[in-house]
């Protein structure tokens, strides 16, 4: 099964990944580009939701209509709520949940906003109450890293410089970034795992947390002089 | 060598989606699912289901948001009646309250005072018989002199 980057879903228009600087919105005015129906800034309309008919037959009480709607979005809220636990198991337990919720609620779900958003919303807001209530940090639980890494130009120009990153190897390269990502708090954490690995617009992001675009933007770039400051030991 | 720009971070942060189950997972996923949602159907009660989906409803729609102002109104329905009940007794009183003559001390009409009326309470015993042996009372039951209550007291003794 070939599994859809997150960005697939998500309109052309979103794909841009703007600076993080919190000052960036005042420095560089945004073209007065219309705002679509939905929140999100961009020269486009607001398009239907392309999951609106999967959406419709598994309200209507086709079970198979859902199920692809489950095997559609399994890796990418996998990934969104791997990337906050750093715990396969637990992922997988919240994953479950989340269908299972969303399955129950399908009913109730009126169409205000795309189901990419609605879905998001939920194992979101279900991964931060879970990590509220893991008091402490729990053992980490790491996935197999794809070696498709090898050919991927950041790891490539990370790995090429003279210092040890060259040398280490993936799964010590993994473990440090886990660590770091852990050691951001859930809000940070949060952002990161949208924006920097789920390639997230600010304004997506804004409307599944139910924060300003200035606030998305904030904790971006503190969570990044954070992970700066700890990767950098990394490369000493 | 430390690392001088954010981007440099952001860089390395993003190789993490590299990490993956594996396509094995993804395939079970839905079979697990499924298998999942069989015996929570089996497990949970109708009242627990009941609890969940007004959780939900509550979290989802903003419920509990709607009822603030209502019950904002409601708080202070309430303490405006409370108010207005324990203001009561500071207003006037009605003319024909004051006026009316309670009592006629020389001239004065006033309303008699609490002291005033305790004066005119005079305790009055129901007369009772006075017996030949200066008991006064009913006589006990069985025909004894002693008052019944004192009988039991001197059988004791």
């Amino acid at each position: 099964m070939e599994r859809e980057h997150p960005l697939a879903v998500m309109p052309e228009a979103d794909r841009s990944l703007p600076s993080t600087s919190p000052t960036a919105t005042a420095a560089t005015p945004a073209p007065s580009a219309p705002v679509a129906e939905d929140g999100i800034a961009g020269a486009f309309p607001r398009r239907p939701d392309p999951d609106a008919e999967l959406v419709e037959r598994a309200r209507d009480g086709d079970t198979r209509a859902f199920d692809e709607l489950v095997e559609k979005y399994t890796p990418k809220l996998y990934g969104l709520v791997y990337h906050m636990t750093s715990n396969r198991e637990d992922t997988n337990d919240i994953l479950q949940e989340v269908f299972a919720k969303a399955y129950r609620a399908l009913k109730r779900f009126r169409g205000k906003s795309a189901f990419y958003t609605w879905i998001y919303s939920i194992a979101t807001n279900m991964t931060l109450n879970f990590l509220k209530k893991r008091n402490r940090r729990r053992t980490m639980s790491l996935d197999d890293v794809d070696l498709a890494i090898e050919h991927d130009r950041d790891f490539i120009e990370a790995t090429s410089k003279s210092d040890p990153v060259r040398e280490a190897n993936i799964s010590e390269l993994q473990q440090k970034l886990n660590e770091a990502m852990q050691k951001l708090s859930v809000d940070h954490r949060t952002v990161v795992t949208m924006f920097d690995i789920q390639a997230m617009p600010h304004a997506e992001i804004a409307k599944i947390l139910g924060i300003s675009e200035g606030t998305v933007r904030s904790r971006l770039f503190y969570a990044h002089r954070q992970l700066q400051a700890w990767l950098g030991d990394f490369r000493k | 060598m430390p690392m001088n720009d954010p981007e440099e971070a952001q860089r390395l942060i993003r190789l993490k989606r590299y990490e993956s189950p594996g396509e094995a997972y993804y395939a079970s996923f839905l079979d697990e699912f499924k298998e999942r949602q069989r015996s929570e159907m089996l497990r949970l009660s109708a009242r627990d289901l009941l609890f969940e989906r007004v959780a939900m409803w509550l979290e989802e729609s903003g419920g509990a948001k709607r009822f603030v102002p209502v019950g904002a109104m409601a708080a202070a329905a309430v303490g405006a009646g409370l108010y207005f009940a324990t203001a009561s007794p500071n207003r006037p009183a009605p003319e024909t309250y004051v006026a009316a003559p309670v009592a006629d001390l020389g001239g004065a009409e006033i309303v008699p005072s609490v002291e005033a009326a305790e004066d005119e309470i005079h305790l009055q015993l129901p007369r009772q018989p006075v017996h030949a042996t200066g008991f006064v009372g009913q006589p006990s039951p069985g025909g004894s002199l002693v008052p019944a209550s004192v009988r039991g007291g001197l059988r004791e003794l």
